[in-house]
């Protein structure tokens, strides 16, 4: 019976939840805009209000004087640990004396700590650091004279070798995972604003790849104009002051791509090319009604003829047909508040060679025409 | 890429409007389709779906903050899949712990008043979040709208641990005596 009334609650909750979705975008703005982590985050009201009127002497409530017998916990743990440690080093201390390997195993841990402070990486350093974390105030050296120019004894070497080998065998059985490698999902977890998946449940971790990072291979713009085949068509005339801002090829569409993006303040061009197969129906330009934007209002949903729509919002147009007049056609000043009076518009392009230009940004006709001029050289 | 430039290629029909919301919106979206649904391939299929509605919906749309439609569409077909896979039944992650406490605001039935429609409950909700102080309304949808686990929210807004528990209780039974005010039958 209870458990039924606990179902019924639940249903009745989850209406809530859902109701909740239809909230202000306003009260959800205001929600993502403030407290993201480590930035503008405030701290707690209480703490401050407590801060001004100590003056800042008072410590926060969290670090005020607890009574002894509330932190016997805390003493045991101490004095475990403290114990456990004194066995651990008397323990050290006694192979260390009977047995000319571990005096080996000290030194070359010594000399590895000493190379990955002064000599090596910092991941080597930080791991030396780690395991030799417990032998801190061990016997001095005795192989000085016997060092090798990285700083290694040559015995030592061969043991850190051999200790490395099992290092490697071990990680190997652990599914190949390095556990000295950056957990990158913790980078997949924090979004925008948004804390991502607990990661606690192994069977149901999300997978970093899973987390829709675009699958792109980023490029200079040197790179991009380098690139055999679509490099070419990366133009060499852009309009006065854009400068590059990215370009990359997406490795997940099966045809060979680039896109490529300029800036010039709040203006942009972002070219997408992509290497097309088969035949494209290519806009008739005799036809100026499905293309010319020109001849329609705002908003084209309600003035473009249905049958014209779906060429007329992103026409493709054979590289013979295009002109500085069809260009005219398409770019345009729209009259937006707080925007700027650059004319922008779309179309694409189809080269002979199959390659095909899609074509979204600001510009005058001319620079936009001179722009597709330097293309496919 | 910015959300203007993503609208236009949605409005040029320009599939790589996709691609380019993915880049931005993709980790965001998951994220509130995993905390609602704690698997990856449902979380997956809610994100690829919210690519598909946005496509549909956009035009004739032009959400003025892309971020925010694009979260509520994800959130709707995530409590969508969520009724689904759970028909009620008590699973794990963060969506069951939120419903219970959201049961805790749920009034109780007195009088023969009507159900209330899911478009008026919206219009209380929204009233009753803009009657709170803006630090409590923000900690409310963080753990009711984005299904944020309590330490992530402290963390997010500095404060501790308890005092989210704290604030969420309050808060919780502040709506609990709103919407019995009001007469709401769920």
């Amino acid at each position: 019976m209870s458990r039924n009334i606990d179902d019924e609650m639940r249903e009745h909750a989850l209406r809530i939840m859902e109701a909740l979705s239809g909230v202000d975008e306003e009260l959800l703005e205001r929600c993502s805009q403030c407290g993201d982590y480590g930035e503008g985050q405030e701290p707690e009201a209480e703490y401050v209000e407590e801060r001004r009127r100590t003056g800042g002497r008072k410590k926060p409530r969290s670090q005020s004087r607890r009574p002894i017998w509330r932190s016997l916990g805390a003493w045991a743990a101490a004095l475990l640990f403290l114990t456990v440690g004194i066995a651990g080093w008397q323990g050290y201390q006694f192979f260390g004396r009977v047995g000319s390997d571990s005096s080996m195993w000290g030194n070359m841990m010594q000399n590895k700590s000493a190379e990955g402070t002064g000599m090596g990486s910092s991941q080597e350093g930080q791991k030396s650091e780690d395991e030799s974390g417990n032998l801190k105030g061990a016997p001095e050296p005795e192989t000085a004279g016997n060092m090798t120019t990285d700083g290694l004894g040559q015995e030592d070497k061969m043991a850190y070798d051999k200790y490395e080998g099992t290092r490697e065998e071990g990680t190997a059985q652990n599914g190949g995972e390095d556990p000295r490698s950056g957990d990158t999902r913790e980078e997949c977890r924090e979004t925008d604003g948004v804390q991502g998946p607990e990661d606690s449940i192994a069977d149901t971790e999300p997978d970093e790849e899973k987390c829709f990072e675009l699958n792109a291979l980023n490029h200079t713009e040197q790179e991009a104009r380098e690139l055999e085949g679509l490099g070419g068509y990366v133009p060499d005339a852009l309009p006065e002051g854009y400068v590059f801002d990215r370009a990359y090829t997406n490795l997940d569409l099966e045809r060979e791509n680039l896109t490529v993006c300029w800036n010039r303040g709040t203006d942009y061009i972002l070219l997408h090319l992509e290497r097309t197969e088969g035949t494209l129906e290519t806009v008739e330009t005799e036809k100026p009604e499905t293309y010319d934007q020109r001849l329609y209002k705002i908003p084209y949903g309600e003035t473009v003829p249905e049958e014209y729509r779906q060429i007329f919002l992103n026409p493709l147009f054979a590289w013979d047909d295009l002109d500085l007049g069809i260009i005219e056609s398409r770019m345009t000043v729209y009259e937006d508040a707080g925007d700027t009076d650059t004319p922008r518009g779309n179309f694409r392009v189809l080269y002979p060679e199959g390659i095909m230009v899609s074509f979204r940004g600001r510009g005058t006709a001319e620079e936009i025409w001179d722009m597709f001029c330097s293309m496919g050289k | 890429m910015k959300d203007t430039e993503i609208l236009d290629l949605y409005w040029a029909r320009d599939e790589l409007a996709i691609t380019e919301t993915q880049k931005a919106y993709g980790k965001y979206c998951y994220s509130i389709a995993w905390n609602i649904l704690f698997s990856r391939e449902d979380s997956d299929e809610c994100v690829n779906d919210t690519w598909l509605r946005a496509w549909n919906a956009i035009p004739p749309k032009r959400p003025s903050r892309l971020e925010l439609f694009l979260g509520t569409i994800t959130r709707n077909l995530s409590l969508d899949r969520w009724k689904e896979r759970h028909a009620m039944k008590r699973g794990s992650g963060e969506m069951m712990l939120a419903l219970d406490e959201l049961a805790e605001c749920v009034p109780d039935a007195r009088g023969t008043e009507e159900m209330v429609e899911a478009a008026e409950l919206e219009r209380l909700l929204n009233e009753f979040l803009r009657t709170l102080p803006e630090r409590e309304c923000n900690v409310f949808l963080r753990r009711y709208w984005y299904v944020e686990e309590y330490k992530d929210i402290a963390r997010r807004y500095g404060m501790k641990l308890n005092t989210v528990k704290t604030c969420l209780f309050r808060t919780r039974a502040k709506l609990r005596s709103y919407l019995e005010e009001e007469g709401v039958i769920l």
